[in-house]
């Protein structure tokens, strides 16, 4: 292979890429349009915090208590919380009434069987707001209420307080390296599902965007019928192998750009670049994902260049090409496993796959859950069907060449493969 | 004369079917080479394995003493019958870029685009691109691309195809030029015309199977049959005809075409026809076109 002619192939890939109209689209408004979203949905938040404020100044704040079972301690019930004040109500229909007629935010029922089956009946106002905040405000008062109802004068009140109060557990883990004992920090917890979350992402978002800019070329020069004279020039696996680099680094350049303009937005968001501190991963993390990165995009551009060069025209290119990225996103759809049992045997099997390496290996790698010899071994395996495949692919990508506009079975496929 | 191609005994499958069988030819330096068949013949094959993008299954093939076409890919322009250019370019920017694909530097590469140009007759047309061409001056721009690294050998398939007579005689005068210039070129072609105008020798296939090949003149000589056509000045021929010799076709007035005998050289006949007489305008031996033999060829061979 020539070297030299790969550069310039991948020089014109490059700068024929970054200069398409819809590159500089798509490079520039994405995080413009994200820009835009997120405005809009802070400040839909906010007035939906704002709304949900003014509801709660408006609403009206007694609960309404009917005891059948003569067990609750009744001044208790009327003190009620701090939020909330309690009336009592000699019948249920009486109660009922006072929720139609909304003198009252709740009616709660405690039937003579109660200490037997613990079920209340609590009788609410039409739902508001989704299913899942139905009746939530009057279940958190409620039963704290019932609790101390049922208990006061009958053990000590720090007992009762105790009770009502739910006890603050404060976990320790164990860390495998350090083996000490350390309380869990919630933002590094968030950054141990985030990281190879949004790596995983970016790797989709990759693949999909940079094998759509490869098939467009390739379907293009196709269709130009300039094809022939290339392949005079340059041989096919320098063809392919220049596409190659030239899309992954108009990729890269547009990924780079985006994690510019996130990571100042992010900054921006939150105003205080401390808070990011424990998101910052380990540099050989960083260089296990920067190697998984660039070999799971090469793994994927090329195969997609191979199999996606038979259609016929850029769409069905692309409806071909579609289907690999289901195996890149496998191993997101396992993300509970891999966090979970990261050296399980689903993460330990999908890690070795080339199709699923790239993300099941840094997912693993981010919890933890992968050994050195591992990520050694995965990442040979991932290189050596690198060029497996850019070799495959570029004998498919000649043979799609040289047959133009027609669509071979796959026995045709085979024999020309053995042809060219 | 040095061999720029040398092509022994070379065999390609597609599958059971034989794309090519046994083919075996030399083109020497500065001469057009011609390769004629009908379409399926397996020329576009040699063509594809002369300029490397398949290989043979067997036999050998040497380009410029190389035996790999990796080797010598820049001293090679190939014009595909299957052409195009990128459509929204600028044409000055896809010459320099296959000008560096075969191994110019980007300043020499831009410099050959200015001389190519020139040489074509489009040098104004620099910063265009090919979609507002037509199809006579994208022709041009493509044989330009073909020749911007100035290569030693040249491959044209079907070069004149589709083209009004003005531009097709263009094209023409730029392969003579780069005739007179010592360039090797190989072309193949439908227009027989233009292989006996142009061409030195030619290789014809058919059914991946070499069926004729030679110097043209020869070959057509060769097809000739000893047919003598004579111009005279009465309506018919007066008899009697010397012995042996017989009337191949008289239809037309004043003309004649006469079949000697085995033995009998062309000059006896002549002879024997002054002394009876007879006022001849003109006298030649029948040379078929290269047409004429080419579609009796195809006919024969089914």
């Amino acid at each position: 292979m020539d070297w030299r002619r790969i550069r310039v192939i991948a020089r014109r890939e490059f700068w024929t890429t970054v200069r398409r109209r819809e590159f500089l689209l798509v490079t520039l408004g994405l995080p413009v349009l994200y820009f835009l979203i997120g405005v809009g949905v802070a400040l839909a938040t906010a007035s939906a915090v704002v709304s949900a404020e003014r509801q709660d100044r408006q609403q009206v704040k007694i609960i309404g208590w009917r005891d059948q079972s003569g067990l609750l301690d009744r001044a208790v019930l009327e003190k009620g919380d701090e939020t909330v004040k309690g009336r009592v109500f000699p019948g249920t229909e009486r109660g009922q009434q006072a929720v139609r007629q909304g003198q009252i935010r709740a009616f709660v029922d405690i039937p003579p069987d109660f200490l037997k089956t613990g079920e209340v009946a609590v009788y609410l106002p039409p739902v508001r707001g989704s299913i899942f905040s139905e009746g939530r405000n009057s279940d958190t008062s409620l039963v704290p209420t019932i609790r101390r109802a049922l208990l006061k004068g009958r053990v000590p009140e720090a007992i009762v307080k105790r009770v009502t109060a739910a006890p603050d557990l404060q976990r320790f883990h164990l860390n495998s390296r350090t083996k000490a004992f350390e309380a869990p920090d919630p933002l590094r917890s968030l950054s141990r599902f985030a990281v190879p979350y949004v790596f995983s992402l970016l790797l989709i978002v990759a693949v999909l965007f940079s094998s759509s800019y490869l098939l467009h070329g390739i379907v293009e020069e196709k269709e130009n019928r300039i094809m022939e004279v290339l392949l005079s020039s340059a041989s096919h696996e320098e063809l392919l192998l220049g596409k190659l680099i030239g899309l992954g680094g108009a990729g890269m350049a547009q990924f780079g750009l985006w994690i510019v303009t996130g990571s100042v937005g992010g900054l921006a968001a939150l105003q205080v670049a401390r808070q990011l501190a424990p998101f910052a991963i380990s540099p050989g993390t960083a260089l296990v994902g920067l190697l998984l990165f660039l070999l799971g995009f090469a793994l994927y551009a090329a195969l997609m260049a191979g199999i996606g060069s038979f259609g016929t025209s850029w769409r069905e290119s692309q409806q071909i090409s579609g289907v690999l990225v289901l195996f890149l996103v496998i191993p997101l759809m396992l993300l509970p496993v891999f966090l979970e049992s990261p050296d399980g045997l689903v993460p330990r099997i999908l890690s070795f796959v080339p199709l699923t390496a790239p993300i099941a290996l840094m997912l693993r790698v981010a919890v933890g859950g992968a050994s050195p010899g591992e990520v050694l071994l995965s990442c040979m395996l991932l290189a050596i069907s690198v060029v497996v495949t850019v070799r495959l692919s570029a004998r498919l990508f000649r043979l799609s060449l040289l047959l133009y506009g027609q669509r071979p079975s796959v026995t045709e496929i085979i024999r020309w493969l053995r042809a060219v | 004369m040095t061999s720029i191609v040398e092509i022994d005994h070379v065999f390609k499958m597609y599958g059971a079917q034989a794309a090519l069988s046994d083919i075996t030819l030399q083109i020497q330096s500065g001469e057009i080479f011609a390769l004629l068949g009908p379409n399926g013949a397996g020329k576009t094959t040699l063509l594809r394995i002369l300029t490397g993008i398949l290989l043979p299954d067997s036999g050998t093939v040497r380009i410029l003493g190389a035996s790999s076409m990796g080797e010598v890919r820049h001293q090679v322009g190939y014009l595909p019958e299957e052409r195009g250019l990128y459509r929204r370019q600028p044409i000055g920017d896809i010459l320099a870029y296959l000008g560096e694909l075969k191994g110019l530097s980007a300043k020499q590469a831009r410099e050959r685009v200015r001389i190519v140009l020139e040489q074509v007759g489009m040098l104004a047309h620099v910063a265009s691109t090919p979609e507002a061409l037509s199809k006579g001056m994208a022709q041009r721009i493509q044989i330009a691309a073909a020749l911007i690294h100035d290569p030693p050998f040249l491959i044209l398939d079907e070069p004149f195809s589709g083209l009004d007579p003005v531009s097709s005689r263009q094209l023409q005068e730029i392969v003579t030029n780069e005739k007179q210039r010592g360039r090797t070129i190989l072309l193949s072609t439908h227009q027989m015309d233009t292989v006996e105008r142009l061409c030195d020798r030619l290789l014809m296939l058919h059914r991946g199977k070499t069926v004729l090949s030679g110097i043209v003149s020869e070959v057509r000589a060769c097809f000739g049959e000893g047919v003598l056509r004579i111009e005279h000045g009465t309506e018919r021929l007066p008899g009697p005809l010397p012995p042996g010799v017989r009337i191949r076709d008289a239809s037309l007035p004043f003309v004649t075409e006469l079949l000697p005998p085995n033995g009998l050289a062309p000059r006896e006949i002549l002879s024997a026809l002054l002394t009876q007489g007879v006022d001849i305008r003109a006298f030649a031996p029948v040379i078929p076109s290269l047409e004429e033999i080419f579609v009796r060829i195809v006919g024969e061979k089914g």
